[in-house]
C-alpha cells in the first residue's frame, strides 16, 4: 500500500481507513513510517488516530432510541404470559460456609437442631422457624424447570430458576404467603417488630417466645447490611431465604420514626465488619 | 399489602429485581419500563434490524424474568440486563449465520456507505451516527457496539464472539474509521459548543474498500 507523498503537506490528512491500516500493522515499512511522521506533525490526524485506535466515545454520542410502542406492548405481553417468578433452586452449600452458618444458627436459636430446618410454609410465626418441621425449600424448587425451554440469553442471564407450580402462592398477599415471598418477609419483620416492642415496653430481658429465634441484639450482628454496621437492629432472626442461610434484620429507618427498614442478608462470607450481601430489602410500618 | 405501581417506581433497580425474585407481581415490568428505551437501543444497534431487534429484546426480557433469581448482585442490574440483551442478539446472529445464505457483496454500494458530513450538514448528527452504525458490516458493528457502547473489554468481546482479541481490536478500528467523519464532527461540536468552521473536516471523504485499493490519502 502506498501513502500519498502529499501526506506531508499542510492541507492533506491521512485517510481514516489508512489510519486503521496503520493501527492494524498492514502498511509496509515505508508507508507506516510516513504515516507516523504525519501523525507526529498533524494534530488533527493524531486526534483521529487516537479515536480509531483507542475508542470512539460512541456511548456518549448515541442517545437512546425510543422503543416503538408496539414492541413495548409485545414484550410486556410476553412477560405477562410468564408464570410468576419462581423461587430459585436451593443453592448448594459450600461445606465451609455451611458449617459457619450452622454455627451461627445454633448460636442464634439456642441450639435447636436442624441443618435441614427450613421455615414452615406459613409465615405465621417466626416460631415456625424453630419448629423443625415444615416445608423444605426444595419443595418449592426443582419443579417445572423443564417447562422453560431454551430462551435466548439464558447463558448470559444464568441458570433459569425453577418454576414451581406453587410459585403462584408467593404472589398471594395472604397469610399463606411463602416465607420467601415479599409478603412473608414483611409479615415476619412485623412480627419481629411486635416482639421487640413488647420486650421494650416490658423492660424485660430476652424472652423465649414459643421458641422463636428472633432477638434484638445491641450491635455485633454477624451480617449487618452496608451502612448499618454500627447500628443496633430492632430485631433479628435467622432464616433461609431462597435456599440460602440468611438473617432477617429490622432497623429503625433513619429519619423516619414511622418506618422500619427490613433487610434479608446472606450469612455466608460476611463478618461483623464487612457488609452482608443484601438479598432482599423492604420497609414496613412501625406501629 | 402488595405495593402499587407508584410504590414500585420509588424502588431502585436492585430492590425491584429482588422483589421480582421474591414473587412480587409487576416488579420486573417496572424494571423493563424503566430501561426499555436503552435496552431496545442495544438490540436495535447490535442487530441493525427492527424486526430482529424486537424478537431479541422479547427473548432477552423473558430470559431475564426467569433468571432473576440467579442475579448475584456483582454488577448493576442495568449492566446485567444489557448483557442479557446482547447475548440474545448474539444468539440470533449465530443462528442466522449458521443458515446458508447468499453471501454479502464484497464491495459496499453507494447506498451502504455512511453519509459524508457534507450530506448531513443540516441534520441531526447524532441521528446520522445511529443510522451510520447500521451501514457497518455486522462483524464491525457488533464489535463496536460491544466495546464502545456496552463497555465490554476487548477480551470480553472476543470471548462473547468467539474470535481473537486482535480481531476485535481490528474490527473496532475499522468501524471507527468508517464513522470517523461523523465522530470527529460530533467531537468538535461538543468541545467548541458550535459547529464552527468545519469545512475542512466536511470534505474528508468516507472511502470504500475500492477507494482504499486505489490509494489512501484525501485532501482536506
Amino acid at each position: 500500500m502506498m501513502i500519498d507523498p502529499a501526506a506531508s503537506g499542510p492541507d492533506t490528512h491521512l485517510d481514516p481507513d489508512r489510519m486503521a491500516d496503520l493501527y492494524d500493522g498492514l502498511l509496509d515499512h515505508d508507508a507506516a513510517e510516513a504515516g507516523r511522521l504525519h501523525l507526529a506533525s498533524c494534530q488533527r490526524c493524531a486526534d483521529d488516530f487516537a479515536l480509531i485506535a483507542f475508542g470512539s466515545g460512541l456511548r456518549d454520542l448515541l442517545a437512546p432510541e425510543p422503543i416503538p410502542e408496539a414492541v413495548a406492548i409485545r414484550v410486556e405481553a410476553a412477560l405477562h404470559r410468564e408464570p410468576p417468578p419462581a423461587e430459585p433452586s436451593a443453592v448448594p452449600q459450600h461445606a465451609g460456609s455451611a458449617s459457619t452458618w450452622r454455627a451461627r444458627r445454633f448460636r442464634l436459636i439456642g441450639g435447636l437442631a436442624g441443618a435441614s430446618l427450613v421455615i414452615a410454609g406459613a409465615f405465621a410465626g417466626i416460631s415456625a422457624l424453630s419448629s423443625g418441621g415444615g416445608t423444605s425449600a426444595s419443595v418449592s424448587s426443582g419443579k417445572g424447570a423443564s417447562s422453560y425451554s431454551s430462551a435466548q440469553g439464558d447463558s448470559q442471564a444464568g441458570r433459569a430458576p425453577a418454576a414451581g407450580s406453587d410459585a403462584g402462592s408467593a404472589m398471594a398477599p395472604n397469610a399463606l404467603a411463602s416465607p420467601d415471598s415479599a409478603a412473608g418477609i414483611r409479615a415476619r419483620a412485623e412480627q419481629l417488630l411486635k416482639t421487640s416492642t413488647q420486650k421494650t415496653s416490658a423492660q424485660s430481658g430476652p424472652q423465649s417466645d414459643a421458641g422463636s429465634t428472633e432477638k434484638a441484639e445491641a450491635g455485633g450482628i454477624a451480617c449487618p447490611p452496608d451502612g448499618f454496621q454500627n447500628t443496633s437492629p430492632l430485631g433479628v432472626t435467622s432464616i433461609t431465604y431462597q435456599g440460602q442461610p440468611a438473617e432477617l434484620l429490622v432497623y429503625a429507618k433513619p429519619g423516619d420514626d414511622a418506618t422500619a427498614a427490613v433487610y434479608v442478608v446472606a450469612t455466608t462470607g460476611c463478618t461483623t465488619q464487612s457488609p452482608g450481601h443484601v438479598l432482599y430489602s423492604t420497609e414496613v410500618p412501625r406501629r | 399489602m402488595p405495593p402499587q405501581r407508584a410504590d414500585l417506581g420509588l424502588l431502585d433497580d436492585r430492590d425491584l429485581l429482588s422483589r421480582h425474585a421474591a414473587g412480587e407481581a409487576d416488579a420486573f415490568g417496572e424494571l423493563f419500563r424503566r430501561h426499555r428505551d436503552r435496552l431496545w437501543s442495544v438490540a436495535l444497534r447490535t442487530l441493525g434490524d427492527p424486526e430482529e431487534a424486537a424478537d431479541a429484546l422479547q427473548d432477552a426480557m423473558v430470559s431475564a424474568y426467569r433468571a432473576a433469581g440467579s442475579f448475584r448482585g456483582d454488577a448493576a442490574v442495568t449492566t446485567w440486563l444489557h448483557r442479557v440483551v446482547v447475548n440474545a442478539c448474539l444468539d440470533r446472529i449465530r443462528r442466522r449465520n449458521s443458515r446458508p445464505t447468499v453471501p454479502l457483496p464484497e464491495v459496499e454500494t453507494e447506498s451502504q456507505r455512511p453519509p459524508a458530513t457534507d450530506d448531513i450538514a443540516n441534520t441531526d448528527l447524532r441521528l446520522a451516527l445511529a443510522s451510520a452504525l447500521a451501514t457497518l458490516s455486522e462483524e464491525q458493528r457488533v464489535a463496536l457496539i460491544l466495546v464502545d457502547v456496552e463497555g465490554y473489554t476487548v477480551e470480553e468481546a472476543a470471548r462473547a464472539l468467539g474470535v481473537a482479541a486482535g480481531t476485535i481490536k481490528s474490527r473496532c478500528a475499522r468501524a471507527r474509521a468508517r464513522l470517523l467523519p461523523l465522530l470527529r464532527h460530533l467531537r468538535e461540536s461538543d468541545t467548541s459548543g458550535s459547529s464552527g468552521n468545519q469545512s475542512a473536516d466536511s470534505r474528508v471523504k468516507v472511502t470504500t474498500r475500492q477507494d482504499r485499493r486505489e490509494g489512501g490519502m484525501t485532501a482536506g
